[in-house]
């Protein structure tokens, strides 16, 4: 065998996992998606779904990915090749590339893929290499990969590596019984390029089969899923995305703690929140978008109380089956800026009792809880814990602890923010994993200050209008 | 003894020739939560859907709650007293608006926060408008100029003779309506035939059909499928879609007669 011939198998082999045209299209989205990245937050610190593909030659994952791909037309999404990432061959290797086994894992500059994949999901672009499979060298320019929302990582062997493995949030297997994909490769090769049957089958058996059965088999264990049938499984493939899709829309956090719920964000709620962290806001503004958005948040809260069954019979004679709500409820907001979300739920629960917990903080550190009122029968009543702001978690903590020693069930208990920081999250979640937490934004960390950034500065004074201007 | 004589035969003769049936393959079982996580939130989006939001993208139901379903069935309630079903109305027509006015397109804004932090945020759009469907329709401008300060609302008014004819014989529309989204307003979408006409009216004034959203709070599935055929690219957002229409052309379970209820105007 000729090296032209193993050129030829080569490109080939390449063609399998590899459209051309599909690239451009990707490339193309993410130069109109530029103009979106700007519109992201810039402590947007989600990170992308990286999905692992991995299977035979000619077992159909490039039909997967582009499935995949087609289905999520509205996400930024990128599709990484692992052939991107062969060593170039010395001038020795390339005078005997037919002996050069290119379905080895060692013929994949592993280190580069995992630097490259890295910085992928920290949302940086990156320079994914690009490899002529004529010269067995890497082209220039490279491709130019930009932040994406999602990361498809496609080729033979990209389970091979544990660190690779690692980064995956899914990763799928694509089988396709042998015969199909030998007889999917003799068509393609007899067809579409015009070998002959034996070269095709020399092949075969020389190279693609042994490595399948040595390497890429081997990996199979390590998928969360099977597809059987590739591209023809649209089951499969619905499944997939809809996964895909309701993880993208998660924050971080919410994959962590299944309690945490941030409200469904909107442009409209968005607008809201820019006009109350602006610091330019006037007082009446920021009370105005402040009781809207804690009023959405009440809602949402109250959504997560339990409920009975009722039937009832509709003005028209029939019969509607919905619920009753739970009677057993009240309200307790942490003084001051908790007593700014009463109204709110003062206007969706008529009547509903409200009791009160002061924690004064004494200079950065100690804190201390000088004083509360609770409704008497609270042990037996579901209760709606009231602050605008979750910062240290500290004062969180504090009177959630209040609360249990009251007898209240740790299940009962949903606490309402209107912004969260991710460490009073981490602390509140961690130590008290029953409660429920509803906020409509995640903040991007603390200062030194323990102040929330970039939060909305003193909510109380904002809200009470006892800021010092 | 029992496994080699029929559990692994009839693994291999049976149970294995069977896997090429499957969507999918779930290797290791029940300790695989990413694909356990995968099969739970495919079906419940399944379900959660209704089957005319598959049909028609333009169409959005609110995620309902517990707390969303247990308004519906107070107002639903024929025994409800008044004052209860406009205060359970408002809060659900005022989560129905919240909703719509997410739909709005926006503009990237900057803004520095109190703490010197930077905050990426959007602006409203701030060409908008309410239009009321004279009477019902009314009922939900007050959630409106909660939401909106200020906002200008129209009025339309179509009169309905027996149970066929319809007729337009009112609106007073703002001005420059054609350069502004517009939120048209009528808390039940029964037949579809007023909404059609009122439609038909705004376009005629020169508004986009893309920029109107139609906010109900009950939809029966008739008047959906009237509206999203006729103007594919309208916005339609609601908190419910029930069941049909009965032989009167009212909807079922419905409410009644959502006007006379909220505006205290029937008979008993």
């Amino acid at each position: 065998m000729g090296s032209k011939s193993v050129e030829e198998l080569l490109e080939n082999s390449v063609g399998v996992h590899f459209s051309g045209l599909h690239v451009d299209d990707i490339e193309l989205r993410n130069s109109e998606q530029q103009l979106l990245a700007t519109a992201e937050t810039e402590n947007d610190c989600r990170e992308p779904f990286v999905i692992g593909v991995a299977g035979g030659a000619a077992a159909g994952k490039t039909a997967v990915c582009d499935m995949i791909i087609e289905k999520l037309h509205d996400q930024r999404v990128v599709l990484v090749n692992q052939e991107s990432f062969y060593y170039d061959l010395t001038e020795e290797e390339l005078n005997h590339v037919h002996e050069y086994n290119f379905d080895h894992p060692d013929a994949f500059d592993t280190e580069n893929l995992l630097c490259c994949m890295e910085k992928l999901r920290h949302g940086l672009a990156v320079d994914v290499p690009n490899y002529d499979f004529k010269s067995h060298k890497r082209k220039l320019p490279a491709r130019k990969v930009n932040r994406s929302d999602v990361i498809i990582l496609e080729g033979i062997l990209v389970f091979h590596d544990p660190r690779v493995r690692e980064m995956m949030n899914m990763k799928i297997f694509v089988d396709t019984d042998a015969d199909v994909r030998l007889a999917r490769r003799i068509r393609r090769d007899t067809e579409e390029k015009g070998r002959d049957l034996k070269t095709v089958l020399d092949q075969y058996s020389k190279f693609v089969k042994p490595a399948f059965d040595d390497f890429i088999l081997p990996t199979k264990k390590y998928a969360d899923i099977i597809i059987p049938r590739g591209g023809d499984n649209h089951v499969a493939i619905d499944l997939i995305v809809e996964h895909i899709r309701t993880k993208l829309g998660q924050h971080n956090l919410c994959k962590i703690y299944p309690n945490l719920s941030v409200i469904q964000s909107t442009f409209q709620i968005r607008g809201m929140h820019t006009l109350i962290r602006d610091a330019k806001t006037t007082t009446h503004d920021f009370i105005f978008y402040s009781d809207r958005l804690i009023r959405l948040v009440v809602e949402h809260g109250l959504g997560h109380l339990p409920f009975k069954e009722k039937q009832v019979i509709t003005p028209t004679g029939s019969v509607y089956t919905g619920v009753e709500f739970c009677k057993r409820l009240c309200g307790i907001s942490i003084i001051r800026s908790g007593e700014s979300m009463e109204n709110a739920l003062r206007a969706c629960c008529k009547g509903i009792k409200i009791g009160k917990i002061l924690i004064h903080r004494e200079g950065d550190n100690g804190q201390q809880l000088i004083y509360h009122n609770l409704p008497k029968d609270i042990a037996d009543r579901n209760v709606l814990l009231l602050d605008p702001i979750l910062g240290t978690g500290n004062s969180a903590v504090q009177a959630i602890c209040l609360l249990l020693q009251n007898g209240v069930q740790e299940s009962n208990i949903i606490f309402l923010n209107l912004i969260s920081a991710p460490q009073g999250v981490h602390v509140v979640c961690k130590r008290f994993p029953r409660i429920k937490i509803v906020t409509s934004e995640i903040e991007f960390g603390l200062n030194e200050d323990f102040r929330v950034v970039p939060g909305m500065g003193e909510f109380g004074d904002r809200y009470f209008g006892t800021a010092d201007d | 003894m029992q496994y080699s004589k029929f559990v692994k035969p009839a693994f291999d003769d049976f149970i294995l020739p069977t896997k090429k049936y499957a969507d999918i393959i779930i290797p290791r079982g029940g300790d695989n939560h990413v694909a356990i996580d995968l099969i739970v939130q495919h079906i419940s989006t399944k379900l959660g859907q209704h089957n005319l939001c598959k049909i028609y993208p333009n169409l959005y139901v609110i995620q309902s709650t517990f707390q969303i379903r247990g308004m519906h069935t107070l107002i639903r309630d024929a025994k409800t007293t008044k004052h209860d079903f406009i205060f359970y109305s408002d809060r659900l027509i005022r989560l129905v608006v919240e909703h719509g006015l997410g739909h709005l397109p926006f503009k990237e804004k900057q803004v520095n926060t109190p703490t010197g932090s930077v905050y990426t945020g959007v602006e409203f759009c701030k060409r908008l408008c309410g239009i009321s469907i004279i009477r019902s329709g009314e009922s939900m401008e007050n959630a409106l100029r909660a939401c909106c300060k200020g906002i200008k609302i129209g009025k339309i008014l179509i009169h309905r003779e027996g149970d066929n004819g319809q007729q337009l014989i009112y609106h007073n529309l703002p001005k420059n309506v054609a350069d502004r989204n517009v939120l048209l307003l009528d808390p039940i979408l029964a037949t579809g035939n007023s909404a059609v006409q009122a439609i038909s009216l705004l376009l005629q004034k020169g508004v986009q059909e893309s920029n109107i959203i139609f906010l109900n709070l009950i939809s029966a599935p008739q008047g959906v499928h009237v509206v999203c055929k006729r103007f594919p690219r309208i916005k339609i957002v609601t908190s419910e879609i029930d069941f049909g229409l009965n032989e009167d052309f009212h909807v079922i379970p419905g409410m009644g007669e959502f006007g006379d209820r909220y505006f205290g105007t029937d008979d008993n």
